[in-house]
């Protein structure tokens, strides 16, 4: 747990990214799909943030956003002191080599016709790190930090297994010695008996070079395990964010709440008195949030003012930060009846 | 969650024999592929012949293409049937057909690669590029794709030719500044795609420049398609070459293209048809081989369609 006052190796302010709809219009454009809707956090050194959230919440876009894969449409990205969001593309090129991104589906992330000692290889090529034999062997050094033999460099991706393309993906990330690694969803396409060893291997990693995750996953089980603090996103905005213990041991948000709930536990006994809060209904579409709160047409405590009012993002507790009007009521568990599990809709 | 914990913290070993076996190359499932394919082996032989007709057209031909020959017309003036002296006859001025059949090949294979090529090259620029840069680039780039595709092909060449003048190198780049804008659709199409993949998004993560990126990462993915297209286009070029020899802004005479013995035969197509016929088959024989071998071609690099990996 990273509480000390330190300068945040990514500060995020207030960050948007809206991707619109067609072309606009003679009357205006035509709105736009708010992915990521004014999110603000840190990413402390040589921490692992977990970001967790459905499908379609913006968590993927927000990883992407960081790295400036995809554009900002406003808001600060401050990396090091430096805003990412302003930089001007040779500069943004060169703060590439800081940071880098494993993906979740390994094989689509490399190109079929490139061998893998290309691929990492030219990792090392683009930021002028090694040529000729060096980096030949920086490759196969790179090749057996991930596990894998080095003479897999003169093979092609579709030769190798899912575990093994993602440890290919890994090394080309580790490639340009970054400081900093979006891991979106890096084992969700892989076999569970596979997921143990990637995770492993990317903890061993973050130990020996000191790195910075951001670990985006839909498995709360996994970003319990790997995560030093964890960030909870719905329909592109924050919902709450806190160290792990603090988050899972006293969720604040009445959506955290419903996630957290929703993870089966090994023990049987335990498992049987487990308390579901079950969300009904779909998520909005993000091209028209919901007023007020986003989340409030789902929200089992939802009250009238939440579907006006659009609640701070605040500082409930130190280092423990939520976006609800009510959140201090969930955090005592009691408080939940058990005919909230059936409730929901808009009050 | 403890035992989960402790499951992951369990260190497993990493399954290093469990490589999948390497698969036949390109080129040994492409050999495997046209041994099978009867079709197929016709095309490539055709296109064999052809090409190795017109590299040793100077050994194969029995005489000078361009010699008007004393004896190469009949009493009466007109053109020599196919016999033993003239194996396909001669033509309207005495000379040899079969000899500038030979030699003709020559310069149809020339148009047909160069300008084909060339076009190739044009197109594939020009698509990517708009296609990866975007925006007011893309939009200048296809308009003027457009334009060029909305132009009646023939009227346009002839007026080209017009201003400059028929020479071989004209009419390769005429036929090649005509015929690359399909080239640019279709490869416009796939790079718009491709630029979405992952992959290319993996590169941009590293830093790689543009043009890093297509030629690298973009292009690679390109090059069967690239091959189908100008082995079809071939096909066409030499086509394209006959019908502007035929209205008569060829390559000039005296030199023999398949197109101008065509063109110089239709005033005697009824008398002496063997003039107009052994070009003719010519240009079919070379059309059909380059089709049939693209039309392999095409079939065996899509991934989609057989099991080889391009």
């Amino acid at each position: 747990m990273a509480e000390a006052p330190q300068e945040p190796l990514i500060r995020v302010r207030d960050l948007r990214t809206h991707f619109p709809l067609g072309r606009k219009t003679l009357f205006g454009p035509r709105g736009a799909v708010k992915a990521v809707d004014g999110v603000s956090f840190d990413i402390l050194r040589g921490e692992t943030l977990g970001l967790v959230g459905e499908s379609g919440c913006g968590k993927s876009t927000t990883g992407r956003t960081l790295l400036r894969l995809i554009e900002p449409t406003s808001g600060q990205i401050v990396y090091d002191g430096v805003d990412l969001a302003t930089l001007p593309a040779e500069g943004m090129r060169r703060m590439r080599q800081r940071m880098q991104i494993i993906f979740q589906d390994a094989y689509a992330s490399v190109s079929s016709r490139m061998r893998v000692g290309a691929i990492i290889g030219d990792a090392l090529a683009i930021h002028k790190l090694a040529s000729g034999t060096a980096r030949s062997a920086r490759v196969a050094e790179l090749l057996r930090i991930v596990g894998l033999e080095p003479s897999y460099a003169s093979r092609y991706p579709h030769e190798f297994s899912g575990g093994q393309r993602q440890r290919i993906g890994i090394a080309r990330a580790l490639a340009v010695r970054p400081e900093f690694i979006v891991c979106d969803e890096p084992i969700s396409a892989l076999d569970v008996s596979i997921r143990a060893q990637i995770i492993n291997l990317l903890e061993d990693l973050q130990a020996e070079f000191g790195l910075t995750y951001l670990f985006i996953a839909h498995d709360l089980a996994v970003v319990r395990h790997i995560c030093d603090r964890v960030a909870v996103m719905y329909l592109g905005k924050m919902m709450e964010l806190a160290g792990n213990l603090d988050l899972y041991r006293a969720p604040l948000h009445p959506y955290t709440r419903s996630l957290i709930s929703a993870v089966p536990v090994p023990d049987p006994d335990l498992e049987d008195t487990r308390q579901r809060v079950i969300l009904t209904g779909d998520v909005p579409s993000p091209v028209r949030p919901p007023p007020g709160c986003v989340f409030h047409t789902r929200c089992p405590i939802a009250r009238p003012n939440c579907a006006q009012e659009v609640p701070a993002w605040r500082e409930f507790r130190a280092g423990h930060w939520v976006a609800c009007h009510y959140a201090g009521e969930v955090a005592v568990g009691g408080e939940l009846a058990d005919g909230i599990s059936t409730a929901g809709g808009v009050l | 969650m403890a035992d989960l914990a402790a499951g992951l913290a369990e260190r497993l070993v990493v399954p290093q024999a469990e490589v999948i076996e390497i698969e036949a190359g390109l080129w040994q499932g492409m050999w495997d592929s046209l041994r099978r394919d009867k079709v197929a082996i016709f095309g490539a032989l055709v296109v064999l012949a052809m090409v190795l007709i017109a590299i040793f057209a100077g050994v194969l031909a029995p005489h000078d293409p361009t010699i008007q020959f004393q004896d190469g017309l009949s009493d009466q003036g007109a053109p020599l049937p196919p016999g033993a002296a003239y194996h396909l006859g001669t033509d309207d001025l005495g000379r040899d057909l079969l000899s500038r059949l030979i030699y003709g090949a020559r310069i149809s294979l020339t148009i047909g690669v160069l300008a084909n090529g060339l076009a190739m090259v044009l197109g594939v620029t020009i698509g990517a590029v708009a296609a990866y840069a975007g925006g007011w680039v893309d939009t200048i780039l296809m308009r003027i794709t457009d334009i060029m595709m909305a132009f009646p092909v023939l009227l346009f060449a002839i007026a080209l030719i017009a201003i400059t003048s028929p020479s071989l190198t004209n009419i390769i780049l005429v036929i090649a500044i005509l015929y690359w804008t399909t080239t640019a659709r279709v490869i416009h199409s796939m790079v718009l795609s491709l630029k979405e993949r992952e992959f290319v998004e993996a590169a941009r993560a590293l830093g790689a420049t543009g043009p890093r990126i297509l030629f690298l990462y973009i292009l690679p993915h390109l090059v069967s398609v690239i091959i189908v297209y100008t082995t079809l286009g071939v096909a066409t070029t030499v086509l394209v070459e006959a019908s502007l020899s035929y209205v008569g802004i060829g390559v000039p005479v005296p030199t023999a293209t398949w197109g101008n013995m065509i063109n110089e035969a239709q005033n005697y197509y009824h008398a002496d048809p063997w003039m107009m016929l052994f070009p003719g088959v010519a240009i079919m024989i070379t059309v059909l081989g380059f089709n049939l071998l693209g039309d392999w071609l095409r079939d065996t690099l899509d991934p989609m369609q057989s099991g080889i990996r391009g």
